[in-house]
């Protein structure tokens, strides 16, 4: 697939992590990708938009990211999703893995790690 | 220097480690963890002043987030505008020049990384596991513990001027 070809979604209620994963994307040579503010809005834009991998962050308002995962999953099962939050602890990690994260980012985001990850969920 | 080096050192020069007996593992933890990330993640030319608690704390924003589970937690942070713009644009380093609605998110993003890694820590250290509610932004804030002398105030010098954390650990929460 084509870098151009590839559509992100960026999910995080703080607007410099949306600023600096969008950043990082871009940099990478992703220039689509999309952004929203809470897990509601990244459930509707999947939907939508059907983006090829999501980037969600776990504490948002309205809908929080766990429960964003879940609720993309069930609509598509297939759906390549990375959470990308600072609460990365036990509880929390058993908590995006069954609710069907492909990966998990503990902030802050280091580059190279996102790269890798992304490369990995778009095979 | 070592970043657990750098924090003892920046700790040792303030009066941490006169009250750091009177504080509970959880506000010590914190502390710690507080200083080391400003450290690393904002400016590590930092004093620590003198750290106290108090029962009552009002200001003219809230800049906040709770922190849940047990033990349970209020924190916050405040300062002078001109202060918490310069250590907004420090951190975030978008060109923040205003106290406004990007210096805000700033500053909640900052203590939102600080909330998380400080949780993943003690999630690390078996001590508790704890979650996060969003970062929030109010007008005022006028809190009043139940508890005398509950709310810690971490007042943190920059070159810019003071920043301070608050922590207020819930009555009847503890671990």
């Amino acid at each position: 697939m084509k870098r151009s070809d590839v559509k992100l979604l960026v999910c995080d209620d703080s607007i410099l992590a949306r600023k600096s994963i969008t950043a990082m994307l871009n940099s990478f040579g992703y220039d689509n990708v999309l952004e929203v503010s809470n897990g509601e809005d990244a459930v509707i834009t999947y939907k939508k938009e059907k983006p090829d991998v999501v980037f969600l962050d776990i504490v948002m308002p309205v809908k929080d990211g766990i429960t964003a995962t879940k609720e993309i999953r069930e609509f598509d099962p297939e759906a390549k999703i990375v959470v990308i939050s600072s609460v990365g602890t036990q509880t929390h990690l058993r908590e995006v893995i069954k609710a069907g994260a492909k990966d998990f980012i503990q902030k802050p985001v280091e580059k190279e790690i996102l790269k890798q990850i992304l490369e990995n969920n778009l095979g | 220097m070592k970043s657990d080096e750098l924090v003892v050192n920046i700790l040792d020069n303030s009066n941490y480690n006169d009250i750091a007996s009177d504080l509970t593992e959880f506000v010590r933890t914190y502390i710690e963890k507080l200083v080391s990330d400003v450290s690393l993640y904002v400016d590590s030319s930092i004093v620590v002043e003198d750290i106290e608690t108090v029962d009552k704390y009002k200001a003219s924003w809230e800049l906040s987030q709770d922190i849940t589970g047990v033990p349970s937690a209020y924190s916050a942070i405040d300062g002078n505008p001109d202060v918490l713009v310069a250590f907004a644009e420090m951190y975030s380093k978008l060109g923040v020049d205003t106290f406004d609605t990007l210096a805000k998110e700033a500053l909640l993003d900052f203590l939102n990384l600080h909330n998380g890694l400080f949780i993943v820590l003690l999630s690390k250290l078996n001590i508790c596991e704890l979650s996060l509610d969003p970062p929030r932004q109010n007008k005022y804030l006028d809190i009043t513990t139940e508890v005398n002398g509950k709310i810690t105030i971490i007042p943190i010098r920059f070159s810019f001027g003071v920043v301070r954390f608050l922590l207020y650990e819930l009555p009847g929460s503890e671990h």
